[in-house]
């Protein structure tokens, strides 16, 4: 947006607010960069530099590194160091403290599994309470990993007590909530907004977790397998029936009715095909929250589950194919019928 | 939208605005959807994905490869059903998005037929064939539809049938050279197509605002980038001759010393001066970013790998390079209002 164009949005917002006084000055523009794709670009190189400091702590540091206790000295102090430089808000250092902050979590994880390589659960549930604290870390590409690398532990830590079939069902709720939470909460957006989305990109490999029966992820799972699909599937329906709420529709009118119908509808596809479901919530969200970004994730996700719908052994290609051919129909249809009871405004169509 | 929607969060987190009332401020000013837009969204989820899951269902159905069905009753069932799904074009006309549906349906209906005919016929034809005669056939329904998508569908096909080719077939360098000339075959094809979907969107004036269109000129270019890192990478480090010393003439650096730049360069006068466009310029420093550490890697690892400052100093390097390029990009977009 133009200075102008930023000037108008300000002045209809004021007038919106209060319509019966003086518009208050616009802000100075103080505009930081959050764009997504500058940020990968950095969190890119960031990761590169990591690996390339992390062969040569190795490399220098083989006194420390050859005992667990030394590892996670070395760890601390590669952090220590990150949280400084974060500090410090000059580009360099700030890129400089996101690389080490990402090989500091790296030596921690090898100390961890060096110490407690016994008691693998026991290092993974202080890996997770380690990375709670990380998220302190001044730096939004830091708290964006320190979340995932946190919720990659709980897994692990899940599975050594055979319950990871509840993490996606967890990181849905995550986002859920983030999505709730985050506009009463923006003056806190530096740390809450990164938590979200590392969480997202968790949610985005959460159906490619191994549920079929043949897999040991799944086989000694004491909870049901139907488990993996409602924790992803409740939290979906539960964002449409609170788009429904928001609109004010009731579940009696005939507008209610078409959504819990075609929800009702759309949820055994969502059972049956992996991934569908983090695609419509993804999708919905962003929709329902005006991000774009969302929106391209949640498509670009549909498709790849889609594709990997064809590999899924627990059906075979010919029932997937009358499954796709009469969800195909059946959606076509009710498009038919909403064209006739619920027509579009012109400029809709 | 997306720009207002930033514009207002950062007011919000800077104390301007108070957070309760940001909810009403955003479906005041269309950011959040009403009843209409989801109305709107559901005809279009349900038209689109019910268009890809028929067209999936079918090819699933062809895989399959069901033998109780005769070959013939097979290939009259398929291209019934093409024809079929070409109805909406006569009943809505061709601006309507039915009928770009349709072409989309029968576009994807074409390839089942053509690994219909692979399938029955087992002609010992290479997959690379079907791709590129899949392109070739539904090309005058691309043409037709004028839909943006459907042309990056026509050249995920080309791409598809261009590696397949080279998979088959190792091109001028033998097998040693086949993945190298793969990929500068497959950079020039997206380079042509980037090219021409460019001289059109200046042509139409689809480049002022950010149409789906745009946004598929800027998925092949940003590809174009990823293949020419990819090639320039392997040029530093493949041998540019192999046993028998042959030198391919791809493999060696100096192609990379010309083209590299020469492409850095178009890239900014293009899209830094021409057409500022961030996604752009962030994808080509990253590029930049990845080719130099593989060139360091190369040039200090080579004869110094057990020294442990090498690496760092390459670390530093990278850090040094991505803070420049992150200074240099934040000022654009501050210089842009984005």
């Amino acid at each position: 947006m133009n200075s102008e164009q930023r000037q108008a949005l300000w002045q209809k917002i004021q007038g919106q607010l209060h319509p019966s006084t003086t518009p208050a000055a616009m802000p100075e523009d103080q505009t930081e960069s959050n764009l997504w794709y500058v940020r990968l670009m950095l969190g890119g190189a960031a990761w590169i530099a990591a690996g390339f400091l992390l062969v040569f702590a190795f490399m220098a540091f083989t006194f420390l590194l050859d005992s667990p206790a030394g590892a996670a000295f070395l760890a601390a102090v590669v952090l220590a160091l990150a949280y400084r430089l974060f500090c410090a808000k000059s580009d360099f250092a700030v890129q400089f403290g996101l690389a080490l902050s990402i090989a500091g979590q790296a030596l921690m994880l090898y100390s961890l599994r060096e110490i407690h390589s016994d008691q693998p659960m026991l290092a993974y549930v202080i890996l997770f309470a380690i990375e709670l604290c990380l998220l302190y870390l001044p730096n939004f590409i830091s708290r964006i990993v320190c979340t995932c690398a946190a919720w990659v532990a709980l897994g692990f830590a899940l599975h050594e007590i055979q319950l990871n079939l509840i993490l996606p069902g967890l990181t849905a709720v995550g986002v859920l909530v983030w999505s709730r939470f985050e506009l009463p909460t923006i003056r806190k957006a530096n740390l809450i907004t990164p938590i979200g989305q590392g969480l997202l990109l968790v949610l985005l490999i959460c159906p490619s977790i191994p549920h079929s029966s043949d897999s040991d992820w799944f086989s000694s799972q004491i909870l049901p397998k139907q488990l993996f699909n409602l924790g992803l599937l409740l939290p979906m329906l539960w964002l449409i029936w609170q788009e429904t709420k928001n609109q004010a529709l009731s579940l009696s009118s005939p507008a209610g009715l078409a959504v819990l119908l075609a929800s009702l509808l759309f949820a055994p596809l969502a059972w049956l095909v992996p991934g569908l479901s983090v695609a419509a919530l993804l999708f919905l969200l962003g929709f329902a929250s005006g991000r774009l970004s969302l929106l391209a994730l949640g498509t670009a996700c549909f498709a790849w589950y889609l594709g990997r719908f064809y590999y899924d052994l627990e059906m075979t290609l010919v029932q997937k194919s009358q499954l796709l051919l009469v969800s195909g129909l059946l959606l076509m249809l009710a498009r038919f019928i909403l064209q006739k009871i619920f027509p579009l405004e012109q400029k809709h169509a | 939208m997306n720009h207002a929607r930033n514009e207002i969060l950062q007011w919000a987190k800077q104390g301007h605005l108070n957070p309760a009332d940001l909810p009403g401020i955003f479906a005041a000013n269309g950011i959040t959807p009403q009843r209409q837009d989801w109305r709107a969204l559901f005809d279009r989820i349900t038209l689109w994905l019910g268009t890809i899951f028929l067209a999936a269902g079918v090819i699933f159905f062809v895989a399959w490869n069901w033998n109780d069905m005769g070959r013939f009753a097979k290939f009259a069932l398929l291209q019934c059903l093409i024809l079929v799904s070409l109805l909406p074009l006569w009943r809505f006309g061709i601006e309507r998005v039915e009928a770009k549906a349709a072409l989309v349906l029968s576009s994807l209906l074409i390839g089942s037929l053509f690994a219909l005919i692979g399938q029955t016929y087992q002609t010992g034809a290479d997959p690379y064939e079907l791709f590129v005669a899949w392109a070739l056939a539904i090309f005058p329904l691309v043409l037709v539809a004028r839909f943006a998508p459907l042309w990056l569908v026509w050249l995920i096909l080309l791409n598809l049938g261009l590696h397949q080719y080279f998979t088959v077939f190792s091109g001028i360098g033998g097998a040693t050279y086949a993945s190298l000339e793969r990929v500068w075959a497959m950079f020039a094809l997206n380079v042509v197509a980037w090219a021409c979907s460019e001289a059109v969107l200046h042509k139409t004036g689809l480049r002022k605002t950010l149409t789906g269109a745009h946004n598929c000129s800027r998925a092949v270019l940003v590809y174009c980038v990823f293949l020419l890192t990819v090639a320039v990478g392997s040029a530093i480090f493949d041998r540019h001759s192999d046993q028998q010393g042959f030198a391919h003439p791809f493999a060696h650096p100096i192609v990379a010393v010309f083209v590299y730049p020469a492409w850095l360069g178009l890239m900014y006068h293009l899209y830094r001066q021409r057409w500022p466009d961030l996604l752009i310029l962030a994808s080509n420093a990253l590029s930049l970013i990845v080719v130099t550490t593989l060139f360091l890697s190369e040039m200090l690892l080579k004869n110094s790998s057990g020294n442990e400052l090498v690496y760092l100093l390459i670390g530093v390097i990278v850090l040094v390079l991505s803070g420049l390029a992150g200074m240099w990009l934040k000022n654009l977009a501050r210089e842009l209002r984005l």
